[in-house]
């Protein structure tokens, strides 16, 4: 069978939440190979940032992961998303991958708001059943097609369902965070290759469809250069105790290496600080990432279930008896200008 | 015994990743700052939705309101201004027990 | 010329809503129900036991289906009276209930509501007019729409929908009450209370074995006294099939004076020895709040009905806690029933006037909704009074604890007993006067 994974890239590398799927899929693809089952693991990559990638820098990127075929398409239209195009390309990855649909498959993608976008329209263009927004999947062959298990957390995640199809083709999308990544993805001085080089082939697509039917005319976003909170994994909330220019560069530079969104409180936003657009609470965004780092805010005036929400919070407050620390997961009591900046050192030194 | 955020962590609210939502309830916090004697949503709410700042200042927030109605009784200032959250675009409970 | 406009719109999918869908669907009228939730019983919360019969009158034979929307029959029931360390209780078990139909039945509304629901669904699909006749939920009323003084219909958004008459059930915080002029704009605090509850999860064999249940019987305990620490109002604690229903009432101007927070009373209520033993070992999976009302009549909208509207439920505060059970569901049972049947006499008769419609009233006040919400108000004051709250419940504490001590010492007759007690919180006549109070209301 053919594990088809569609890559997002971003920021010159490819996103995470594409790489944790691709590893589950190549533990997926190695179990069933072990078993006896043919399969193999396909990759598609729909940018105009790769068609400069060398060998080695596809290498760098995917080696470790057991792709046998990157499938790419570099055009212009794939800069933006553009459901339409990245159909195009999808369908025809897919068809060519398995062979003109003889094998059965498996496309398996990060559950973000692009594959949201496309979820509904690939499965009709490839006669696939559907099982979305899972946080774990596992793959069977089943007669002459496979069986997909999977769990969905449902209703804010208080209920957990099992859910199975038998099909011949099958669609995942997975929550971000439901897998690790290979840690050794890197390129490596020396020793032993851990990765085995990678296969280009270039997509062609077909885009009269697509340039007909819809074009991106405008993409309106509240600032220019920031994350979008309702889509960031991990936040990072300034409050009363960012006062200055200083303070806020620390914020800015803790969520640039986190690739975090900004959020503030609205005493900040009040004040002028930060934009209203990045307000969180009170009537602001509402948030439940993955990560939220709340900085100087004490937490008296914050709203609870958005918080709770979060998987993880950490807070830094110089008030040990902020209520704050009463939600938080770790707390650090201590002044930000001596906090933030270990924490951001620490941070880079881990990132390597 | 659970917190009060531990207890509010377990409601199911609607739109609970929508960051953009219309507010149900809207309060006019300068009432509350000026003539109001007691400040009582600051203590009645189910869900701690009004506070104190250090400076006593109120401050409403509808994200964890659970719609039980409270405040609109409370208040006897005229600060509470209540309705129900739309569907599409507001925020309030959905209830897996009730 | 056929007239495009429903029969009636029920406003609120609640238990009055619902219970007056079905009867409309029953009669073959053509109706519109909208409810704010994205399903029946997604913005519900009760104690809660819907108590009496009408249920089997709603639902046929509803005990016999395996995974029917309700939780327990009720063939226990206890009153406790509590102080800070002890509870005196009134505690009576019967098998004499185990025989459906049921006295009342435990619900947990996010349930039962969508069951119900289903329920009418079957009825509509049945009627004379299953292709028009809708449920919609999602749906919120942004006001009634009124012409010369009458209502025509409902607007929602930019959507309006016409009816002969429209029924209100949308609950205690009665918004469209309120706009269509039977109820003050702003209803104070003074008669109403916030309920507040959590969901306690155990195994089910073993929440069987704790309470004594037997297939789905199940227990109705309320409390009053040191539950409440020092605010008007009381405790409950109900089966379900594999969770506990643990909450107060409490009244929200008391609340407002004594600067008492509704959660901290409930965690407080948890850790009374009696309570802290039934709970047990349970893991909260809910936590919920509602506003509720006292029964106390001084609520109450000043009519139940208007020119093209009729108001069910607790949205006309049809509600009565009299000291025995918390009677709200069962009346927003009947009172949904009433109000159909007013509306299916109306278009028998081609008569929707005010005159004909003020035949809900007539049905309510002859019914056992009105002579017990009359009848049982000096019940509902002596209930609320601070000598039923707080030291009625001390005295008898105190008395349970000397009667029931064997300490080795010479034992003093009961009488003394008593008095001893009376005297600690009280005084002779003080209790006799109240005694004497109560004995009438009650």
């Amino acid at each position: 069978m053919i594990f088809s994974h569609l890559l997002t890239v971003q920021s010159g590398g490819i996103k995470r939440s594409s790489l944790e799927v691709l590893a589950r899929g190549l533990a997926l693809a190695d179990a069933l190979n072990t078993n006896g089952y043919a399969t193999e693991l396909h990759a598609v990559v729909c940018s105009p940032e790769v068609a400069d990638w060398t060998a080695e820098k596809w290498s760098a990127e995917l080696g470790a992961y057991g792709v046998d075929t990157v499938w790419s398409a570099t055009d212009e239209s794939f800069k933006e998303h553009n459901n339409q195009a990245l159909l195009a390309a999808m369908q025809t990855a897919h068809s060519q991958a398995t062979n003109l649909e003889a094998k059965p498959s498996v496309v398996a993608m990060a559950s973000t708001e692009g594959v949201k976008d496309i979820l509904g329209a690939l499965s009709m263009r490839l006669g696939a059943s559907v099982v979305a927004d899972v946080s774990e999947f596992g793959v069977a062959a089943e007669g002459d097609g496979l069986q997909l298990t999977a769990t969905r957390p449902v209703m804010a995640s208080k209920a957990q369902t099992q859910v199975q199809t038998t099909a011949k083709h099958v669609m995942v999308s997975v929550r971000s965070g439901s897998y690790g990544i290979l840690e050794a993805a890197g390129g490596h001085e020396g020793g032993t290759p851990t990765h085995q080089p990678v296969k280009i082939a270039h997509l062609n697509v077909d885009q009269t469809d697509s340039k007909l039917q819809t074009q991106i005319r405008e993409i309106i976003t509240a600032a220019a250069d920031t994350i979008d909170l309702n889509e960031a994994e991990a936040i990072v909330a300034a409050g009363r105790g960012v006062k200055d220019e200083t303070a806020k560069a620390l914020i800015a530079e803790l969520a640039g290496v986190l690739n975090a969104g900004i959020g503030a409180s609205r005493a900040l936003t009040e004040a002028g600080v930060y934009d209203p657009s990045v307000q969180i609470g009170q009537t602001g965004k509402v948030v439940a990432p993955q990560l939220y780092i709340a900085v100087g805010i004490s937490g008296a005036i914050q709203h609870v279930a958005g918080i709770t929400n979060s998987k993880v919070i950490v807070a830094v407050n110089k008030d040990a008896d902020a209520p704050i620390f009463e939600v938080a997961d770790y707390g650090i009591v201590g002044d930000l200008y001596e906090v933030l900046p270990a924490l951001i050192a620490e941070i880079k030194r881990l990132k390597g | 015994m659970k917190s009060l955020a531990e207890r509010l962590g377990l409601v199911g609210y609607r739109n609970q990743s929508r960051s953009e939502i219309k507010p149900h309830i809207v309060v006019d916090t300068d009432i509350c700052n000026s003539s109001c004697p007691h400040k009582c949503t600051t203590w009645v709410c189910p869900a701690n939705c009004y506070t104190l700042d250090e400076n006593q200042k109120v401050h409403f927030q509808v994200e964890d309101c659970i719609e039980c109605g409270t405040c609109m009784y409370a208040c006897d200032q005229g600060a509470v201004d209540w309705n129900y959250p739309d569907p599409e675009i507001g925020r309030g409970v959905n209830w897996n027990f009730g | 010329m056929e007239d495009e406009r429903f029969d009636a719109i029920v406003i609120g999918g609640g238990v009055a809503g619902l219970s007056a869908a079905m009867t409309l669907a029953r009669a073959n009228m053509k109706f519109l129900l909208v409810e704010r939730g994205e399903f029946a019983g997604a913005k519900n919360v009760s104690g809660g036991v819907l108590w009496g019969s009408d249920l089997a009158k709603l639902v046929p034979q509803y005990w016999e289906e395996e995974d029917g929307g309700w939780e327990r029959f009720v063939n226990h029931r206890r009153l406790s009276l509590m102080d800070a360390q002890s509870a005196f209780t009134l505690d009576f078990k019967s098998s004499h209930w185990n025989e459906p139909p049921y006295t009342g039945v435990v619900v947990l509304r996010a349930r039962f509501d969508n069951w119900l629901a289903g329920k009418v669904q079957e009825a509509i699909d049945a009627s004379d007019y299953a292709e028009e006749s809708f449920i919609a939920t999602d749906i919120k009323v942004d006001q009634v729409i009124m012409e010369g003084g009458r209502a025509v219909g409902i607007k929602t958004g930019d959507e309006e929908f016409h009816a002969k008459v429209v029924i209100i059930a949308e609950g205690v915080n009665n918004l469209l009450t309120r706009q269509v002029g039977l109820q003050t704009e702003y209803v104070p605090a003074d008669h109403m209370l916030t309920g507040i509850k959590e969901i306690i999860r155990f195994d089910q064999q073993r929440l069987e074995d704790r309470f004594q249940l037997r297939g789905r019987s199940g227990m109705s305990n309320e409390f009053v006294g040191w539950a409440t620490d020092g605010v008007e109002g009381g405790g409950f604690l109900y089966t379900n099939k594999d969770t506990l229903s643990v909450g107060l009432v409490l009244s929200i101007a008391d609340l407002r004076a004594q600067k008492k927070s509704p959660h901290d009373i409930l965690s407080h209520f948890k850790t009374h020895p009696v309570v802290a033993d039934a709970i047990e070992g349970g893991e909260v999976v809910e936590y919920s709040a509602h506003v509720v009302s006292s029964g106390d009549k001084r609520a109450m909208p000043r009519e139940v009905y208007a020119d093209g509207v009729l108001i069910v439920g607790e949205a006309a505060n049809l509600l009565l806690n009299a000291g025995k059970a918390i009677q709200g569901m069962d009346y927003a049972m009947r009172s949904g029933i009433l109000a159909a049947e007013t509306v299916v006499e109306a278009k028998a008769s081609g008569d929707f006037s005010l005159g004909k419609l003020a035949d809900y009233r007539k049905k309510l006040d002859a019914s056992y909704i009105m002579k017990d919400i009359n009848g049982f108000q000096d019940a509902v004051h002596v209930l609320h009074d601070p000598i039923m709250q707080h030291k009625v419940p001390n005295i008898l504490c105190d008395f349970g604890r000397s009667f029931f001590s064997i300490d080795n010492q010479p034992t003093a007759k009961s009488k003394d007993m008593i008095l001893d007690a009376v005297r600690r919180h009280s005084s002779l006549w003080e209790m006799a006067k109240f005694g004497f109070k109560a004995g009438r209301s009650l």
